[in-house]
């Protein structure tokens, strides 16, 4: 198992609230492979988003062993974590989080710009379908574009992994659709591992790899053998 | 407003505790430097105006060539408007404290106007006593002797009475309320201090001044104060005018009497003078006189002598001679003696013979003589008997009167008788002579026989009486020989006895010639001593004969008589205080205007971000039905409360510190006292009323707009502000070019005008205020250096009396050795003329080729032609003033009356005063009284200005080195003044930046927390934000530079002066650094909120959007 390309080994989080001590989440152990689409799912506050914030090297952990690639994350100082971040991570908010006053390219390239090997901000875009849109605002495009432009941007940084905070949370149901496609096509083509983050169990029909999150710990990692494709989904 | 407004707001106001505080910085700020400054100049106004009232400080200072008398003092009190008048001495003398000889002002300690402000100690008892400088002595002071110089000279040393003081106290005068103690030609130049005496310390006649206090209306300064002081002032002058010319009336005629008692002193002199001289030749000439005579009385005695002697030698010879002949003459008189007995012996018969002879004779006459008788008697007796009868009838008829009957009968009868008598008588007579003629014949015999006897007997007498004769003779040839020789004899013993008179009588005249040949001697150094006398007696009236012209040319010099009315405008420090303290007034009022605007924007934007913070709640209130203006409220007493807060601090840490500050500054150059805070009720509600107002109406205005939505519009989160694309990217070329960074940093700079306006004014601001208070400085601080490093190039200026030092070299040989260069020149002052205006001026009238090595004529553009003759160059200010340009005739008029036309041919840099200048033949009968000299040795020439001002004829040298230093003293204060203002542009600069980037970072938490799940690393995330600060620091400071020139230029306006032309410049160092500590400052406080910047959590990106 040491060799798979994610790896959680008994990992605990603890937050500190003044006196009190939370304990976000706890006994976490699970492994994903390389070029897997992995669905991690639960309720709101069962530790999913600490789990991400871990994962995506935004929060360290108090117990146990994450390695990424071979490299263990949770060893990492802030920078090195910086570094994972800029090199290995691609991220994809629920709310896009793009750049206001920047062109849909612009966001793409602010992230490009951060690596050596980035792809051409220009490329992912048309990939992502927005080759006509390229030079608009964000608040010129509609939400399913700007997740679009969101995604762009993590793949133009052509992570090791793209970390998917419920990608679809603020999208009505077609468009929500049409990103997860797109999030695996991208997988499918490019090889990427995919994580997503989301409390929309449906979401766990179109992965490979569906990790279950309950009262801050995993309730079960389940290889999905049937995998249908999104269009196919309904919720 | 109830509970739970209160608690919302109070609760609002700790959430934004920072955005709070910014409101209350920037207003405090804004409010207490205006506050601040524009009390600063009323509070040194009036802290100075209550000192010199305290200390009645004079209106008018009067002063008169020929001093002023107590009766002067007392007119002067009488006059009406004048409160106090007194008259004081002062001189200025070299004195010692401790080892230091320093040049003082020894002034007397007035007591009614201008008193002294004790310090410390106390004040002088007696004559002996003094107060010092405080600002020239110390406490350790007190109980110090300070004795004047025997370096000064009598004149100065006889105005004391007393030479030696003992510091009792230390005091300060109203006279100087600056650092200045003014110049004089002691010393090193300037006053080290005053010293205040007691009256009785000076030996003075007279008063040299009499200060007057009038106890006039009105602040210093004021129009008021001016207007009563000149009302008053020509009824002053005219009473001045009119005790001076008494005052000359009455010295006129006493200088007069002494003057001609001197005159009569010295014709007494002269009159004596030539008395003695007559005498002395007088007594010479007796003197040779008797010198002659004596002489010649020797002369005469030495040839007696030598007769003397001559004649003593002859006797000698002669006596042998004598003696024989006396032998001789003996022999013949024993012969002739024996002759004699022989006739003798021959006479005896002849005498008998005659002896017989008588006997017959005296018979023969008996006999006849009684016959005669006997005939006679009958006859003689009738004659008698007729001549009684005669006689008798005569009586009768004598007796007989004439009156009587009868007389005629009577007379006939005696006459008759008579003649009967007369008749009878003669007939007697006639018978009496014919009787005696018978006896005649025989008397005749008897007669001729005596005759015969008579004879023998007188020839027997003859020869009897020739042997007697002959007798006698040699009795006496005997006696004569006798006598010739013991004469002999005698003149034997009297020839010797002369001849030892004669020796004698030549040793005296020995002896008497040498006392006339040492008469000699001494008559000749007699006179010679006499002569030196008289000489001596003679130059010593000469001389007293030109002291009395001199001393009625002096007396014409000395009772020239000239008035002085002065008013505080002469006094230095006054004066130089209203320049300064209207530098401050000149600075409040022209920076609180960006503080204000600043405030403004801060509160705008503020108040934006926190009602956009605050949009759901508001949202939230507006659906539960609170209404607008209630929810407004909360804002208005947010903004407002925070404006009040702000304002109350500002204002009073305004009004207390900035002052004080100032004062502080000023205290370099003004210490008198303590400061007076000026506090102005109608400022502090100004304050208040601009700051509530213009935050209300902010707040009012920011919150309308958001109030007027709906509240479901509000409770939905505003969609983001589109991005837009800014104008320099239509600039593809250059757009391109731009790293992507910069592009953003660029786009997100321009993303809120309202922002950006705000920083380029905070920041604009805080450079413009830096630039601004350089440039002062620099316009100020550096004219001395370029005054005196450019352009006069001398290290100092002579003056001279060419009357001593006339223009043939004589000046030259006092510094030839020891100065580099100089040049020699006639200067004067001038009135400078134009068609419509005109301006005192210096002229100066110098060889271009000399003048050349130490003033500089130069425009921007490069050096000057030295002006030819009929032609002028005008000093660059004096040209701004009186508009003229190069080619313009103007004309020139001289303090000596003449005037002059010429034509300006270039227009020169100078700094300080204002000159014209010209070549020699210009100015016909100018007479060179001024050097300039360059003296390049390490003292900066005060070793050579010493010793010139020591040499007879020079009047004055004044060194730049001094002068130099006295300016950059006064910038000392400036410098606090400009500190000040970099402090108060830091402070702007620090909360516009702070609360702009804090507005910048909470609006863009997000943004930032993206970012950094991106992969930015905490510099990268910082400069992404904070490049725009940067950048626009960068361009704010900009603006800021441009911005500060021109306000440089606008606050230079106002302090401009009169006889100083600043350098209106703001150098390349200073813009420099305005920027430099702009920039400085905009990385100061985006250090400070990196460190927010680091505080964010990026598990914000994942929020949803409020």
């Amino acid at each position: 198992m040491a060799d798979s390309f994610i790896s959680f080994d008994s990992v605990k989080k603890d937050y500190q609230a003044g006196e009190v001590t939370v304990t976000a989440l706890h006994d976490v152990s699970f492994q994903i492979e390389q070029g897997e689409i992995c669905v991690i799912v639960g309720e709101s506050g069962a530790g999913k988003t600490t789990l991400l914030n871990i994962l995506g090297g935004m929060d360290n952990l108090t117990e146990g062993r994450v390695t990424v690639d071979g490299a263990e994350v949770s060893s990492f100082g802030k920078k090195e974590l910086t570094a994972y971040r800029r090199n290995d991570v691609g991220f994809v908010f629920q709310f896009y989080n793009l750049i206001p006053n920047l062109t849909a390219l612009e966001n793409v390239e602010i992230a490009a710009q951060l690596k050596k090997d980035s792809l051409d901000p220009a490329t992912v875009l048309e990939q992502v379908g927005l080759k006509d849109r390229m030079g608009n605002f964000p608040a010129q495009l509609s939400g399913g574009e700007q997740q679009r432009v969101a995604i762009a941007r993590a793949l133009a940084k052509n992570p090791k992994l793209l970390l998917c905070d419920e990608p679809t949370g603020a999208l009505d149901y077609n468009t929500g659709k049409a990103i997860l496609k797109l999030l695996q096509d991208t997988s499918r083509s490019t090889g990427m591992t995919v994580i997503i983050i989301t409390h929309n169990k449906a979401l766990c029909a179109m992965a490979d790899r569906v990790i279950r999150v309950k009262s801050g710990t995993i309730c079960s990692v389940q290889k999905n053998e049937e995998i249908i494709p999104v269009e196919e989904i309904e919720w | 407003m109830d509970r739970f407004s209160v608690k919302m707001l109070l609760r609002s106001i700790k959430g934004s505790l920072g955005r709070y505080l910014a409101i209350v910085a920037i207003i405090a700020l804004g409010v207490g430097f205006y506050a601040g400054l524009q009390s600063s100049q009323p509070a040194m106004l009036e802290t100075a105006d209550s000192y010199l009232r305290d200390q009645r400080m004079y209106d008018f200072q009067l002063m008169s060539t020929l001093g002023l008398t107590k009766g002067d003092v007392a007119a002067f009190r009488q006059l009406e408007g004048v409160e106090y008048a007194e008259g004081a001495y002062f001189a200025d003398a070299l004195a010692v404290l401790g080892s230091h000889e320093e040049p003082y002002r020894f002034m007397s300690i007035t007591e009614t106007v201008c008193t002294p402000y004790l310090t410390e100690g106390r004040m002088p008892e007696n004559a002996n006593e003094c107060l010092g400088d405080a600002g020239a002595f110390s406490s350790d002071d007190i109980g110090r002797r300070i004795s004047i110089s025997d370096a000064n000279d009598g004149d100065t040393l006889g105005l004391f009475e007393q030479r030696e003081f003992t510091i009792v106290g230390l005091a300060k005068s109203p006279r100087y309320i600056s650092y200045d103690r003014g110049s004089t030609s002691l010393g090193s130049g300037s006053f080290s201090g005053f010293v205040l005496l007691t009256e009785e310390a000076f030996d003075q006649e007279v008063y040299q001044e009499i200060l007057l206090y009038c106890g006039l209306p009105g602040e210093m300064y004021s129009t008021e104060y001016i207007s009563a002081r000149d009302k008053l002032e020509p009824e002053v002058k005219a009473l001045l005018n009119s005790r001076g010319a008494m005052r000359y009336k009455q010295l006129r005629s006493e200088a007069d009497k002494e003057l001609a008692e001197a005159r009569a002193e010295l014709d007494e002199g002269w009159e004596e003078y030539h008395e003695g001289e007559e005498e002395v030749q007088k007594e010479l000439s007796s003197a040779r006189a008797k010198l002659y005579q004596g002489q010649k009385e020797i002369d005469d005695g030495l040839a007696e002598i030598e007769e003397k002697q001559k004649e003593i030698d002859e006797g000698w010879e002669q006596i042998p001679g004598a003696l024989q002949e006396i032998a001789d003459n003996r022999a013949m008189l024993d012969e002739k003696e024996k002759e004699l007995q022989q006739g003798k012996a021959a006479l005896e018969p002849a005498i008998a013979e005659i002896q017989a002879g008588e006997q017959q004779l005296a018979q023969g006459k008996a006999q006849l003589e009684a016959t005669k008788n006997a005939v006679l008697w009958p006859l003689e007796q009738a004659i008698a008997l007729i001549d009684g009868q005669i006689s008798q009838t005569q009586q009768e008829i004598d007796a007989l009167d004439p009156e009587d009957l009868g007389y005629q009968t009577r007379l006939a009868i005696l006459n008759a008788r008579m003649e009967q008598l007369q008749g009878r008588r003669e007939t007697a007579v006639a018978s009496r002579d014919s009787a005696a003629e018978k006896f005649a014949p025989q008397e005749a015999e008897i007669a001729a026989a005596e005759a015969q006897l008579n004879e023998a007997k007188a020839q027997v007498a003859a020869a009897q009486a020739e042997i007697a004769a002959g007798e006698q003779a040699v009795a006496e040839g005997r006696a004569q020989l006798d006598a010739a020789e013991a004469e002999i004899e005698n003149s034997k013993v009297t020839m010797t006895e002369g001849q030892k008179q004669l020796d004698e009588g030549r040793v005296q005249l020995e002896q008497a010639q040498r006392q006339v040949n040492q008469g000699w001697e001494e008559y000749e150094e007699g006179k010679a001593e006499a002569e030196r006398e008289l000489a001596d007696g003679k130059k010593e009236l000469e001389d007293a004969e030109a002291e009395l012209a001199q001393a009625i040319i002096d007396t014409d010099e000395k009772l020239k008589l000239e008035v002085f009315t002065l008013n505080r405008e002469t006094n230095s420090g006054y004066v130089t205080f209203e320049n300064d303290t209207s530098i401050i007034t000149a600075v409040a009022g022209a920076f609180p205007v960006f503080f204000v605007l600043i405030a403004a924007l801060v509160c705008v934007t503020t108040m934006t971000r926190m009602i956009n913070d605050e949009r759901t709640q508001i949202g939230t209130l507006k659906a539960m039905g609170f209404s607008g203006r209630v929810i407004m409220r909360k804002y208005l007493w947010y903004s407002g409360s925070a404006a009040l807060v702000g304002c109350v601090l500002g204002f009073v840490l305004g009004v207390t510190v900035i002052p004080w500050i100032v004062w502080y500054a000023y205290n370099i150059i003004y210490s008198y006292t303590t400061l007076k805070l000026y506090f102005s009720l109608g400022m502090c509600a100004a304050c208040m009323a601009v700051a509530l107002l213009s935050t209300i109406l902010v707040t009012v205005l920011t919150c309308r707009k958001e109030l007027s939505e709906r509240p479901a519009e509000l409770i939905r989160p505003k969609a983001p502000k589109a991005g837009k694309r800014i104008l320099l990217e239509r600039i593809k070329p250059l757009w391109k070019r731009l790293s992507f960074l910069s592009k953003v940093t660029l786009r997100n700079a321009f993303r809120h005008p309202s922002r950006v306006m705000l920083m380029m004014l905070g920041v604009g601001g805080c450079t413009a205020l830096l630039v601004a208070g350089f440039g002062v400085k620099d316009s100020i601080a550096d004219v001395p250096d370029y005054q005196y490093g450019e352009i006069s190039r001398y290290e100092m200026l002579v003056n001279y009396d060419p009357d001593v030092l006339d223009t043939d070299g004589k000046a030259e040989v006092l510094w030839k050795d020891r100065a580099d260069a100089w040049a020699l020149s006639y200067q004067v002052n001038a009135e400078l003329k134009t068609d419509t205006e005109s301006h005192s001026v210096k002229l100066v009238a110098a060889q271009g080729t000399a003048l050349k090595n130490v003033v500089s004529l130069q425009d921007g553009s490069g050096e000057l032609e030295y002006p030819g003759k009929g032609e002028a160059v005008v000093t660059e200010h004096l040209a701004d003033l009186l508009e003229i340009s190069a080619g313009d005739q103007v004309t020139l008029e001289t303090d000596d009356g003449d005037s002059l036309r010429l034509t300006v041919t270039g227009i020169a840099k100078n700094y300080l005063g204002h000159y014209i200048y010209v070549s020699p033949e210009t100015v016909p009968g100018a007479k060179n009284n001024a050097a300039y000299l360059c003296d390049s040795s390490e003292d900066g020439g005060e070793g050579l200005a010493a010793w010139l001002r020591s040499q007879d004829g020079v009047s004055y040298v004044s060194l730049t080195l001094r002068e130099k230093e006295t300016v950059r003293q006064s910038m000392q204060s400036l410098n606090m003044i400009v500190l000040l203002v970099v402090v108060c542009a830091a402070a702007l600069a620090f909360i516009v930046l702070c609360n702009l980037t804090n507005i910048n970072i909470m609006e863009r938490v997000r943004e930032v927390a993206t970012v950094k799940v991106l992969g930015f690393n905490p510099g990268e995330t910082a400069s992404y934000i904070l490049r725009e600060n940067l950048l626009l620091s960068i361009l704010g400071g900009a603006v800021g530079l441009l911005l500060g020139k021109l306000l440089h230029r606008f606050v230079m306006e106002l302090i401009q002066v009169d006889y100083m032309c600043y350098d209106v410049r703001v150098s390349a160092l200073s813009y420099l650094l305005a920027f430099g500590i702009t920039v400085l400052f905009a990385m100061a406080a985006n250090f400070a909120m990196s460190f927010k910047l680091e505080k964010i959590n990026m598990t914000e990106s994942l929020k949803s959007v409020e």
